[in-house]
């Protein structure tokens, strides 16, 4: 008895020495972001190193999942990244409607106690419309007191010549989890955060749902007939993005009406549509389509919809022409991970019969007219039913009636909401004639894709049976550019010329990048954590010129 | 006793019964396939024989631009057209798969298991935008890879009563390939030597050690994997 009376305390003295070896983890997590201060649009790239204490608590999930609010604790976007080793890296887009101000990112793990394991960091955001009085505040701020620790950074020469090429030396006894950067000087003085990120609890303010993992990116739902509430089967179930490419993904209901489609390549925060069709492709009308995303806790449950501050964006900023503008494509990625080429790759067009483009012609004051004088396959006549109907010409001259019709990649399915735009808002029309097979589904009487100019169709298009909702996705590690050595080369503006979010002493030894456009005093700074909890900071100085 | 072990039986068999249900239901349906393309029409009832690698279907998997890959389908690669042709056995559709969705794929040979991969290669000096599928040797530096091809070739005398105009033949083409040139893999060791005029040498000494027959394929990986260790400087 006394025996067994000794195993069991010893037992309880063990369990409980191990639980105050886990408390006494001061910093879990370790935050940083790649500068302190950002313009609304931008890309803040972060990274974050887990203590060696708190991985083996995460066996039952690598998630990280990163917040941004304001500074009243409003949820305005975030993400879910995983770590591998102790690290992990990612960036959150900023949006457009950011007003100026301060802003928090945290960082938080899945793991059980998770009121034990989170870090925030604190970035300040200027939007280019506001009178920007935080950013004259922030210039006004006084420099932070950093402190060398170890000798890690070597370089051969401190001054340099704008877009020179610069080799870094890491050297380093131990293995250190850390980041690099090369930032500019005076954001780097103004640094707003001390060297790490802070401990603070992660609450929200009522009214706003913030992320929580879920283990693979899988979307399910149910489609029900919205008046007997009968579940709908052997319903193809068409999931598209409003886009200027067309991405579809589908599935086929069962006889309790769910249908389950994994977003296997799907990244951040994401507006999807959400329509049902019979197997003839025609859509099923009076029907409930209810969504479980991965982030329910419940899934019995109908999806809740990501509360969001800010509004959507009103700039109405062409993204894809900034981006043309400033040829994305001339950018090599260097760094560790490469992110996958592109989000979707389902052809489901295939190659257009033919493509209008309404900028060649005069005005045209209706999709009718735009259907009579520039389309030649496609013509817009009275249905049996008195309503409008699309029919497609093939090559041959069948005709056939109610081709799958895309609005800026969204199934239309009500052909008077397009019916009275013009050229004005159509910018292209591509026709498929022939029939396609996507997967298990045909569309036998061709597809019809119109874009907008301003890939809005659906800001304020509202058509039954169309449902939309917000999913979350996890984020791929980030990769940064640097653009591609050229004879003819664009400004290169960078103001970040380095950062690599993942680095391992042990395993990278040497850093080659290449200077950008701007002149001025730069940082080289590397921070890391090593496996004992030891903090490295290192800093060297170099002049552009 | 009895009668108390039955009811926690029961109970257990319950419990796992509900556990193994809701296990099946989370898993349900994720690996649906998305691939895409035109509906397959024959067009080669005129000639004799069959344009596709190795005549007949072949089991085989594709590899999307995607990320997605889908194993076990049903396939045939059309060597005269160009093109990969997959039977859907839930729809029972043939379909030609758009080649500018692919990334790559294999297909599996019955009598030996040996399995082939194909790629589509873009080329300036190929007309198709979308590439030519490519049989791949070796990947490195200097690829090589292969071309099969099927040609029509017309009967002089038309025999009008098996109404066949002519019949398909079949050619094997190896090319080098350095991610921008695609050149012919000469079929003489003098040419070869030729175009590595500073590794001459050690060639001539692979040639001098190794039974290097040209029209092997086995033989020209070794050969082509000796040549990108000297280009790589190795």
């Amino acid at each position: 008895m006394i025996v067994r009376i000794l195993s069991i305390l010893l037992l309880l003295t063990a369990t409980f020495s191990t639980q105050a070896q886990k408390l006494t983890v001061d910093y879990p997590i370790w935050l940083k972001t790649d500068r302190s201060s950002y313009i609304s649009g931008d890309d803040a790239l972060f990274c974050l190193f887990l203590h060696e204490g708190i991985i083996n608590d995460t066996m039952s999930g690598n998630d990280i999942i990163i917040d941004v609010t304001d500074i009243e604790k409003h949820w305005i976007t975030g993400t879910i990244v995983k770590q591998t080793g102790g690290m992990a890296s990612g960036m959150i887009n900023l949006p457009d409607t950011l007003a100026s101000g301060y802003y928090r990112l945290y960082a938080r793990t899945n793991i059980p106690n998770i009121e034990n394991h989170f870090c925030s960091c604190e970035f300040l955001v200027s939007n280019r419309f506001d009178n920007d009085p935080q950013l004259v505040k922030h210039s006004q701020l006084q420099k932070n007191d950093h402190k060398t620790t170890s000798q890690i950074i070597g370089i051969g020469k401190t001054d340099f010549a704008a877009h020179d090429k610069i080799n870094i030396a890491l050297t380093c006894p131990d293995s250190v989890m850390g980041a690099i950067r090369i930032i500019g000087k005076k954001q780097w003085d103004n640094e707003l955060e001390p060297f790490f990120g802070k401990i603070e609890p992660f609450s929200l303010n009522e009214g706003y749902t913030s992320l929580t993992p879920y283990d693979g990116i899988l979307m399910a739902g149910t489609v029900t007939d919205s008046v007997s509430e009968e579940p709908i089967d052997n319903a193809i179930v068409l999931i598209s993005l409003q886009d200027s490419i067309i991405r579809l993904k589908y599935d086929i209901t069962d006889n309790e009406g769910s249908f389950c489609v994994l977003l296997h390549n799907y990244y951040g925060q994401q507006e999807v549509f959400v329509n049902a069709f019979n197997q003839q492709m025609e859509p099923i009308s009076n029907t409930r389509i209810t969504l479980r995303n991965q982030f329910e806790i419940d899934p019995s449950q109908p999806t809740e919809l990501i509360q969001t501050q800010y509004a959507p964006d009103s700039l109405e900023l062409n993204k894809a022409l900034i981006a043309k503008a400033f040829e994305m494509q001339q950018f090599t990625p260097i760094g560790i991970s490469n992110r996958p080429e592109t989000l979707y790759d389902h052809f489901v067009l295939g190659t257009p019969r033919h493509t209008a483009f309404t900028d060649d012609f005069i005005e045209l004051n209706d999709f009718r007219e735009i259907t009579r004088e520039i389309t030649p396959f496609i013509r817009m006549r009275k249905g049996k039913n008195g309503q409008p109907e699309l029919r497609v010409a093939s090559d041959k001259g069948a005709v056939t009636a109610n081709p799958l019709l895309l609005v800026d990649g969204v199934p239309l399915t009500d052909l008077n909401q397009l019916i009275d735009k013009g050229s004005t808002v159509v910018k292209r029309v591509d026709t498929q004639n022939k029939p396609r097979n996507f997967g298990n589904i045909s569309f036998t009487n061709g597809i019809v894709a119109v874009w907008t100019h301003k890939i809005d169709f659906w800001e304020n298009c509202r058509v039954p049976g169309t449902y939309r909702f917000v999913v979350q996705g996890f984020q791929p590690p980030i990769t940064e550019t640097v653009p591609a050595p050229s004879k003819d080369r664009l400004p290169d503006l960078r103001q970040t010329i380095y950062w690599n979010p993942s680095v391992n002493t042990a395993e990278l030894k040497n850093i080659s990048t290449t200077l950008s456009d701007e002149t001025g005093e730069f940082v080289i700074e590397f921070f890391g954590i090593g496996r004992d909890g030891k903090i490295f900071k290192d800093f060297k100085q170099i002049n552009v010129r | 006793m009895k009668r108390t072990i039955k009811y926690i039986l029961t109970a257990v068999c319950v419990v796992l019964a509900i556990t193994a249900d809701a296990q099946g239901k989370m898993t349900k349906k994720t690996a649906i396939q998305h691939i895409t393309g035109e509906p397959f029409v024959h067009y080669y009832a005129m000639f004799d024989g069959v344009p596709f690698y190795q005549g007949d279907w072949l089991t085989g998997s594709v590899t999307m631009k995607s990320g997605e890959t889908y194993n076990n389908l049903q396939l045939r690669y059309d060597e005269y057209k160009d093109n990969l042709i997959y039977q859907n056995n839930v729809t029972n559709n043939v379909i030609i798969i758009d080649k500018n969705s692919i990334e790559h794929f294999t297909l599996t040979l019955p009598l030996n298991g040996k399995v082939e991969t194909f790629k589509p290669i873009v080329n300036k000096n190929l007309k198709d935008q979308s590439g030519r599928y490519f049989a791949i040797i070796l990947e490195d530096s200097i690829s090589v890879i292969k071309k099969y091809e099927s040609k029509e070739e017309q009967y002089s005398n038309i025999n009008m009563t098996i109404k066949k105009t002519g019949a398909f033949v079949h050619k094997e083409i190896r090319y080098t390939w350095d991610g921008n040139e695609l050149n012919a893999v000469p079929r003489f060791r003098r040419k070869l030597l030729r175009q590595y005029p500073e590794h001459k040498e050690e060639l001539r000494k692979f040639f001098f050690h190794n039974h290097i027959r040209m029209k092997n394929d086995d033989d020209v990986r070794l050969l082509y994997q000796e040549i990108n260790k000297f280009v790589k400087g190795h």
